[in-house]
């Protein structure tokens, strides 16, 4: 082997790099031979060691702290027990009180359908009649203009209700909003901020 | 080439004591993936260390080193969970801290401080390990040569012989080929030589 060829590997000699035990056995014969090489592969050797002996320069105590608090859930992930409770209860009512309108309108919607047919029925029960007050035998067309006005204020009481679990879920999404939910995104560029401050402050010093 | 044999020993029995090191931090790893910060906090004390001082040798200001030290750490807790070969943790981590340094002083210009800055004071450690005033003197003039190498030399320099990386561990971080990571380290080994010679009056054979 030529010494140009040989230095090339030296530094991943004093480093267990040279794998392959033929290469390394053709680079150890030439160092046996060549004073030059060996002075350049003994300054790899004690440079390596020196590095190692330099020692880390141990960061300050409190680094471990400052990153452990940095590392804290942020708080979307620390709603607390009664927010969790809060949601858990919106989201039941959102349910319950969705499927409730949804029934009622349905109901009510053949209500409204029907009115027309119902003012040509004259006091007269019928098919339609039947259809329209299905299994309601109290409903006559003497009352039914007080059953068409309970069908409307259940309807309206349905929707009344739909409007105050919409705003229950509007205060409550304000609600963690405020309570400062950050976005990862968000949190990572306000490091390098942070980290700029103290450097212009160390400028300034 | 008893020399040889010896340092090659040395590197293996590291090795083999270091896999052992790495199933139980593999553990630390998988456990912080699923949300534990106590895990990734042992992975913060047994890394912080190793992270700032890589920091620290591009930045060379001890403040900021500690401000990019927790930024790569807190920055590697919230992405921990998309690393998907939990025995990479090492360098990936220090994937990270690289790139992150790497667009840090692209951005804020540090380079131009990095080659500028005094080199001397910047690695005077007070609370460094016990020793004496010259083995001290000593520690610090290698930190100094260190800082005036290439960064890419130093940064190959440091995860090798610092960090005991493989070269192919080095080659991922610093994504450039093994060629390239074992000629840097070959060249940053010679000029730290140079250095201390010729601008710290070491002797000869004191290198």
């Amino acid at each position: 082997m030529k010494c140009a060829e040989v230095r090339n590997w030296l530094g991943a000699l004093a480093d267990g790099e040279v794998r392959a035990s033929a290469h390394r056995s053709a680079l150890e014969a030439h160092l046996r031979e060549c004073a030059v090489c060996r002075r350049e592969y003994a300054i790899q050797v004690e440079v390596k060691r020196m590095v190692q002996a330099a020692a880390r320069v141990q960061p300050s105590p409190a680094l471990a702290t400052r990153i452990r608090t940095a590392m804290r859930p942020r708080r979307r992930l620390a709603v607390g027990r009664l927010q969790l409770a809060y949601a858990a209860a919106v989201l039941i009512a959102a349910v319950v009180i969705t499927a409730g309108v949804l029934s009622g309108l349905q109901r009510n919607s053949g209500v409204y359908k029907e009115l027309p047919a119902v003012a040509t029925m004259h006091g007269s029960r019928g098919a339609a009649w039947d259809a329209l007050t299905p299994g309601d035998e109290a409903v006559v067309p003497s009352n039914f203009v007080d059953f068409v006005q309970s069908e409307h204020n259940q309807a309206l009481e349905f929707v009344r209700a739909r409007s105050e679990w919409a705003e229950n879920l509007d205060r409550f999404l304000a609600l963690i909003e405020e309570d400062g939910m950050v976005d990862e995104e968000t949190h990572l560029k306000e490091l390098p901020e942070a980290e700029t401050s103290k450097r212009d402050g160390n400028k300034a010093r | 080439m008893a020399l040889a044999l010896s340092c090659e020993q040395m590197v293996e029995r590291g090795r083999s004591l270091g896999s052992r090191a790495e199933d139980a931090e593999a553990v630390l790893v998988r456990r912080s993936q699923k949300g534990d910060q106590d895990a990734f906090g042992e992975l913060v004390l047994l890394y912080q260390s190793r992270v700032f001082n890589f920091v620290l040798a591009r930045v060379r200001q001890r403040e900021t080193a500690e401000d990019v030290t927790q930024e790569v750490l807190v920055k590697a807790f919230y992405n921990v969970g998309r690393l998907r070969n939990v025995e990479r943790f090492k360098s990936w981590l220090f994937s990270i801290a690289h790139n992150h340094l790497r667009d840090l002083l692209r951005k804020r210009r540090l380079q131009q401080v990095d080659m500028e800055d005094s080199h001397l004071e910047v690695y005077v450690d007070e609370r460094g390990p016990e020793g004496t005033e010259a083995h001290r003197t000593r520690r610090e003039t290698v930190r100094a040569a260190l800082s005036r190498l290439k960064p890419d030399q130093r940064d190959a320099l440091i995860l090798c012989d610092l960090e005991g990386m493989s070269y192919k561990e080095i080659a991922e971080i610093l994504h450039v080929p093994l060629g390239t990571v074992q000629s840097r380290i070959f060249y940053a080994r010679r000029r730290i030589k140079e250095i201390l010679v010729r601008e710290f009056g070491f002797e000869g054979n004191d290198v």
